[in-house]
């Protein structure tokens, strides 16, 4: 998948958005949670000693109570006549007054007057004794009280003893829980008396703390307890120095951590929402910013690859881009500099092979021209004797015409060298009835020396050449072969049809060329100690054929005669063909092609 | 103080009931007096001589009784028709207490505590002698009166 630089800006940048709010949620909840507990230990410490204050506060009412039910005359009265009868309805309006669960009287002598609470009868005392004056709690049949006992003084004259005793239930447990702002269990050992949870629950929890007291025992500081999946923080104590009694003192961890961390997380959310769109805003304004110089660079490369090394790149700021913007510049120099050098280098290059070409050319047609020149003047001198024969005659005169064809053919190739003239008429062509045409015209000069031209024309095939110029390669080829062959010598010509081509052989029984010389015999002024030409014939030949499509190559080993083929692509439809041969021969031409 | 009384238990005679009533004044925040032994029949009044409001009640079974509160200058009333221990209390004032000792006989008097008594004129036969004090502690001993001019008897109240 290939993702602009804009979108993978977005992309990192959300990314790190999201994992940094991750990590950031993941260590502030962490964090939370670590402080949020710490801070409900420390409320619990303080919950405690408002529970610790509260029930000492709880005694001292319960006492100032007592004290006050004592001190009331309608009370002592009741209290001097040392009489139930006298004793209960009074107490019982004091026990409605006082609020008190447990109502207890007793005369100076300890024996009961009164005893209210919900359970008549179940108490047993021996009064005065076995009640302390301070606040305690006494773990009576029916439960656990907190009692406070006062005397009943007349004057200084103790008439009997009076206790009020609070009931140690879920009542005072919620009253004290309210308080304290915590959950509270009374109990003993396994036994609730009060909880403000629920009898299951406080049952478990009590199993739980039980279980750990005496590590808190030792530790001191609030532990955690978990029941049915919820935590607990807890603490634990006994409800007075000599009480039958302990409490536990509990804030759940869950509850009060679920608000806060659900906070975080919601305002986490908010802020992680907030924060991603500023990154990706931020990110989709700097891609924009940072891409946008992009396609300028991309263009100023182009140009540059197009050769234009007039494209400016336009720049701003001073950042990389600005660097790149720069070295594509510096390069743009650099290379137009080069590539103005390179072009005068070629140009002086051209000129110097061009001059050096002339002077070859000149020295090879000075050099080349000599010699039928020379033959020529020495025929003509010989054919001033009027009394020669006339078959001698008319053999020189096929001598002169030869070597004025020879010269012909190389002005020719001379000049198609020179010009690099590629301007072609190709026609359809019979190739058999081209090629025997050629060897007619061949055997004129061959007969004359004594060589042999053999002919074979299978082809029967049409293939659009120009003629002018396939004969002028073969004119070529032949007359290497004319040259190098003494009398006797054979030239065979074959044609043939191949995959799609005309095949053309010329095979020579001459000294052969070789093997190393075999590549450089078609580059221009190879003649490889040949007195004869200029040097240019077999490299005329070759740009013909090339020019047709075609391939030459040769065949040929020291001592062993020489081979030539060529190949020339055949027209693509034979009708077509027939109809264009027709043409070509009654001289009209219609489909003349110009090949670049 | 403590009140002491000589109740004839051989030969009962009619109580003599004075015309006049006997008098327990609230006064500085106390009963004047605080203890006071009268004949059943008698009547006692409870003029208020303090600045504030005082009350009279008792819970004692021979006169369970309630005057209700009332102002300086003004006085309550109670018959005393049953022998026994009346405690007195004030319900506005803690400190105030006083008893009255109802008997069956005229032949009574106030001592001090620890201190002795003297009774004369009383014929031979059984009596009961009660001894009460202020808070209503009491005391109760049957004695023999004969022919002798005069008998010591030593008492402790509880």
């Amino acid at each position: 998948m290939h993702l602009t630089l804009r979108v993978k800006f977005i992309l990192v940048a959300g990314s790190v958005s999201i994992i940094a709010l991750g990590s950031a949620l993941v260590a502030l909840s962490y964090q939370l949670e670590r402080d949020l507990v710490r801070q409900i230990a420390e409320q619990l410490i303080s919950a405690e000693s408002t529970f610790t204050e509260w029930r000492r506060e709880s005694q001292e009412y319960l006492s100032a109570e007592a004290r006050i039910v004592a001190n009331d005359p309608r009370f002592f009265a009741a209290v001097a006549e040392s009489d139930p009868n006298t004793a209960i309805p009074v107490a019982r309006q004091f026990q409605r007054l006082s609020g008190s669960q447990l109502f207890l009287v007793c005369d100076a002598r300890g024996d009961k007057l009164a005893h209210l609470d919900s359970q008549e009868g179940v108490l047993s005392l021996d009064w005065p004794d076995s009640i302390p004056p301070k606040g305690t709690y006494l773990r009576l049949d029916d439960g656990l009280y907190l009692l406070s006992s006062q005397a009943v003084m007349v004057g200084s004259e103790t008439m009997g003893y009076v206790a009020l005793g609070r009931r140690v239930d879920a009542g005072l447990a919620a009253s004290m829980g309210r308080v304290a702002g915590a959950d509270v269990i009374f109990h003993d050992d396994a036994l609730v008396f009060g909880s403000t949870l629920a009898d299951p629950r406080s049952n478990k929890l009590i199993a739980e703390i039980r279980a750990q007291s005496s590590e808190y025992a030792e530790s001191g500081s609030a532990q955690t307890v978990t029941v049915e999946g919820e935590r607990f923080l807890f603490r634990s104590g006994l409800l007075h120095a000599n009480a039958p009694a302990r409490y536990a003192i509990l804030m759940s961890l869950d509850q009060r951590l679920k608000a806060p961390v659900a906070d975080l997380r919601a305002t986490m959310l908010w802020l992680g929402t907030l924060a991603l769109a500023l990154a990706v805003a931020v990110s989709l304004t700097v891609a924009r910013r940072v891409t946008a110089r992009v396609p300028q660079l991309v263009a100023a490369v182009e140009a540059v690859a197009r050769g234009d090394y007039g494209h400016e790149v336009t720049h701003k700021g001073h950042d990389e881009f600005r660097m790149v913007a720069d070295a594509v510049d510096s390069m743009r120099h650099e290379l137009a500099a080069q590539m103005e050098a390179i072009r005068k280098a070629n140009a002086e290059k051209l000129d110097a092979e061009r001059l050096a070409v002339i002077g070859k050319m000149a020295s090879s047609i000075i050099h080349d021209f000599k010699t039928p020149m020379q033959v020529i003047r020495g025929v003509l001198d010989l054919t001033t004797d009027r009394e020669m024969p006339a078959d001698k005659r008319a053999r020189y005169a096929a001598m002169v015409h030869f070597e004025l064809e020879r010269m012909m053919g190389m002005t020719q190739d001379l000049l198609d060298f020179a010009r690099g003239e590629t301007r072609m008429a190709r026609r359809p062509t019979n190739v058999d009835a081209f090629l025997a045409e050629a060897v007619d015209a061949w055997n004129h000069i061959a007969e004359s020396r004594g060589i042999k031209i053999e002919f074979s024309g299978q082809a029967d095939t049409i293939a659009g050449i120009d003629k002018d110029k396939i004969r002028r390669a073969l004119d070529n080829i032949v007359s290497n072969a004319l040259d190098v062959l003494t009398e006797g010598g054979v030239i065979s010509i074959r044609s043939r049809a191949n995959g799609g081509v005309a095949q053309i052989s010329i095979a020579d029984c001459g000294p052969g060329i070789p093997a190393e010389l075999h590549q450089r015999i078609f580059e221009p002024f190879a003649t490889f100690g040949k007195t004869k030409g200029t040097g240019l014939g077999l490299a005329v030949a070759k740009k013909a054929v090339d020019d047709h499509g075609g391939t030459i190559r040769v065949e040929s080993a020291a001592g062993e005669g020489t081979t030539f083929i060529i190949a020339l692509p055949l027209a693509t439809n034979g009708k077509t063909a027939e109809r264009e041969t027709q043409h070509a021969e009654s001289g009209v031409s219609e489909n003349e092609q110009v090949a670049a | 103080m403590v009140a002491v009384a000589l109740e004839s238990l051989d030969h009962p005679t009619p109580l003599i009931v004075p015309d006049t009533p006997f008098v327990m004044a609230q006064e500085n925040t106390a009963f004047v007096p605080d203890l006071m032994v009268v004949p059943v029949g008698a009547t006692v009044t409870f003029p208020n001589r303090d600045a504030f409001f005082h009350n009279v009640f008792s819970y004692s079974p021979p006169r369970n009784f309630d005057l209700g509160r009332y102002p300086k200058g003004e006085t309550r009333t109670v018959t005393f028709e049953m022998s026994g221990i009346v405690r007195l209390f004030c319900e506005i004032h803690a400190s105030m207490f006083a008893s009255i000792a109802v008997v069956n006989t005229n032949r009574s008097q106030i001592v001090p505590a620890g201190s002795e008594f003297v009774f004369t004129d009383v014929e031979p036969g059984r009596y009961r002698l009660l001894a009460i004090d202020a808070r209503g502690r009491r005391g109760a001993q049957e004695i023999t009166v004969g022919e002798q001019s005069a008998r010591a008897i030593a008492m402790t109240l509880e």
